[in-house]
């Protein structure tokens, strides 16, 4: 019984600090980036893969966005490559983890970030919206 | 795949169903027992490249002057262009090394997610003394020259550099200019031989779990990026070419961020294992039976596209002038050493019960499209179609829209069979299969193709007994006020047209 006490302490911790630390991260998010909460488009078909197509305006040189999901892990970079494309406009497709979904939502986390400068959210020119798509694809052995 | 097939034979280049084994092998440089005689061949190349006199075609800035001109990014045409561009060069680095077996390395930056070393030494470095080293420098050298070669442009290729925006060569020296790439500053790589290896966004880009995902798709245009009009218009970025490619030349930083990136060596290496992602893909899909290129109306115009500043290793004009010649490695003859990534090839699984993609286009019985004025198509679609529709599989409409400078507050309501003349079709109506809206940017003034899913409309016109198997389909779309986003002050009343429509499981 005496065990069991302590194993729930234990997991009342746990939670106390994850709370504090999902507390950080958000707060950290709102400063840093820019959330979007996506709907997924439909339930999805087989084989289909998520991606997200993000619209993007003129973008300074050495400037580039981050995607990221809800667990800060990076999902794609939208790094525009030469004079012209850094005026825009043009749409990217990022790779979205089927992780990333939860329920019927998708949260992305999008930051800009920039030499010598501190990363923040993007503004509305430079990413203009992001739609979630699926892309039929083909089937492998180890998926 | 049929019409593809038939294409590709019918250029000069071999098709690649079928190929003989390869005379050249493009091996991974980092590989063990990589020959130090490649990039022995390679640096006698670049060296004798950097001494021709700037007004042949085969110098080394010339050559990197062609990608200026004329490089398709975001677009269909970024794979096939760039293999156009390496393979001719290619044949002026064998020439010109006299090493008959020079076949162009590859970079594996998902196995090696750095600068390779080699790349840090001799002319296989642009730092060394044998380059220019400064904008000054480099205009002095190549500004006659290339004023020369401008007034030799015949009417095609001035009509192909408007398009990209550029009315004379000084347009090409402005961009040039604003975009200074010489040291210093900024350096000829921000990575050095100290600190060669990709920040964490970039090893993102080219891990394997993202080079898996940009050769899972089972269509040309979303594996090689989106469609646009012509090969200077930026229109979308698929995986391959938004993350792995763009993420290293920004990374390696430099030379490397801009059009004139060929003049450092590893650009070729960087694009040589591009390259061998679309042969990876490509025999992926050649295993599954799916299409290689752009499927139905699409191919044509894929294939007719220009390119018209590729020259030979001896400087000449080439004969192959469009995007279709190069839609095979064909005469240029090479093969790859394996890389990351083509365990997509030996694991490739063929879909139970799967049909190969088919396209069929239809045709349109009114074009106009304003509010209150929709438009329509006809396809007739066999009824295996729709009955695999009606049991879950996939089904697609293509619909083409020209659209006015501005459709700001405008989309588009996409109906199958909706009966005729009927007004106020809403999305809660059984017809209703999609909604089309012009996203982002809200400046076009060209045809944009939309694929729209309609087989959750088939269904349900299916369960309810309004599909005939012996009628064509009808996509009616019906422009309407955006909910919530007004007209802009000044706008001009909203009016366009519908371009094609073609239904099919693409």
């Amino acid at each position: 019984m005496r065990h069991l006490r302590k194993t729930k302490l234990h997991s009342v911790r746990w939670i106390v600090l994850a709370l504090l630390i999902g507390c950080c991260v958000n707060s950290w998010a709102s400063s840093r980036s820019q959330a979007y909460n996506l709907p997924l488009p439909r339930t999805t078909g087989t084989p289909e893969e998520l991606v997200a197509r993000v619209s993007v305006g003129p973008l300074k040189r050495d400037l580039r966005i981050i995607v990221r999901i809800r667990n800060g892990e990076i999902a794609g970079t939208i790094s525009p490559y030469g004079a012209q494309a850094r005026q825009g406009p043009a749409v990217y497709t990022i790779p979205i983890p089927a992780s990333a979904a939860q329920g019927d939502d998708v949260l992305l986390l999008v930051e800009v970030e920039q030499k010598g400068a501190e990363t923040r959210p993007p503004t509305a020119q430079e990413v203009q919206g992001i739609k979630l798509a699926y892309v039929p694809v083909t089937q492998s052995e180890t998926k | 795949m049929a019409a593809a097939t038939v294409a590709v034979s019918a250029s000069p280049f071999r098709s690649v169903l079928g190929q003989a084994p390869a005379k050249y092998l493009r091996r991974n440089i980092s590989a063990p027992g990589f020959p130090a005689q490649v990039l022995k061949s390679y640096g006698n190349a670049i060296s004798a490249m950097l001494k021709l006199p700037p007004s042949d075609p085969r110098n080394w800035y010339r050559n990197a002057f062609i990608h200026t001109l004329d490089c398709p990014h975001g677009n269909w045409w970024f794979p096939v262009w760039h293999r156009g561009y390496l393979g001719w060069f290619e044949r002026a680095c064998r020439d010109l090394s006299a090493d008959p077996n020079f076949a162009l390395p590859f970079w594996d930056w998902t196995a090696q997610p750095r600068v390779p070393r080699q790349l840090f030494q001799g002319v296989l470095n642009p730092a060394d003394p044998a380059y220019v080293s400064s904008y000054n420098a480099f205009f002095a050298q190549l500004s006659d020259p290339m004023s020369a070669l401008w007034k030799s442009f015949s009417a095609d290729q001035l009509k192909v550099l408007s398009l990209r925006g550029y009315t004379s060569m000084s347009d090409v020296w402005t961009q040039v200019q604003n975009d200074p790439m010489f040291c210093p500053p900024p350096p000829v790589r921000v990575l050095t031989s100290a600190h060669p290896g990709f920040d964490a966004p970039t090893k993102k880009a080219v891990s394997l779990d993202t080079i898996q995902k940009a050769l899972a798709p089972k269509d040309y245009v979303s594996f090689g990026s989106d469609m646009a009009p012509f090969h200077s218009k930026s229109a979308g970025f698929g995986i391959l070419e938004g993350q792995p490619h763009n993420n290293v030349h920004n990374c390696v930083g430099g030379l490397m961020e801009d059009m004139l990136s060929p003049i450092d060596p590893i650009f070729f290496m960087h694009h040589s294992n591009i390259d061998r992602l679309w042969d990876v893909w490509t025999r992926k899909q050649q295993k599954l039976n799916l299409p290689t290129l752009p499927a139905g109306a699409d191919l044509q115009s894929w294939t007719s596209e220009p390119f018209l500043f590729f020259h030979d290793e001896k400087g000449n004009p080439v004969s192959q002038t469009t995007a279709g010649d190069y839609a095979a490695i064909g005469q240029f003859d090479y093969s790859y050493q394996s890389g990351s990534g083509e365990d997509v090839v030996t694991t490739a699984t063929p879909q139970p019960n799967a049909a190969p993609a088919q396209s069929f286009q239809g045709g349109l019985t009114s074009r106009a499209l304003a509010l209150g004025t929709p438009a329509q198509g006809q396809v007739s679609v066999p009824e295996s179609v729709l009955q695999a529709a009606a049991q879950g599989s996939a089904v697609f409409a293509r619909v083409t829209i020209q659209s006015p400078p501005s459709v700001h507050g405008v989309s588009f309501n996409v109906f199958v069979n909706p009966p005729d003349g009927a007004s106020g079709l809403t999305p809660e109506s059984p017809y209703y299969a999609a909604t089309i809206e012009f996203f982002g940017a809200h400046h076009h003034n060209e045809p944009s193709t939309f694929t729209v899913p309609i087989s959750d409309a088939l269904k349900t016109l299916a369960a309810k007994h309004m599909l005939k198997p012996n009628e064509p389909l009808r996509i009616v779309v019906v422009p309407e006020t955006t909910p919530g986003l007004a007209p802009r002050v000044g706008q001009a009343p909203f009016a366009s047209s519908l371009g094609g429509v073609s239904v099919g499981t693409f």
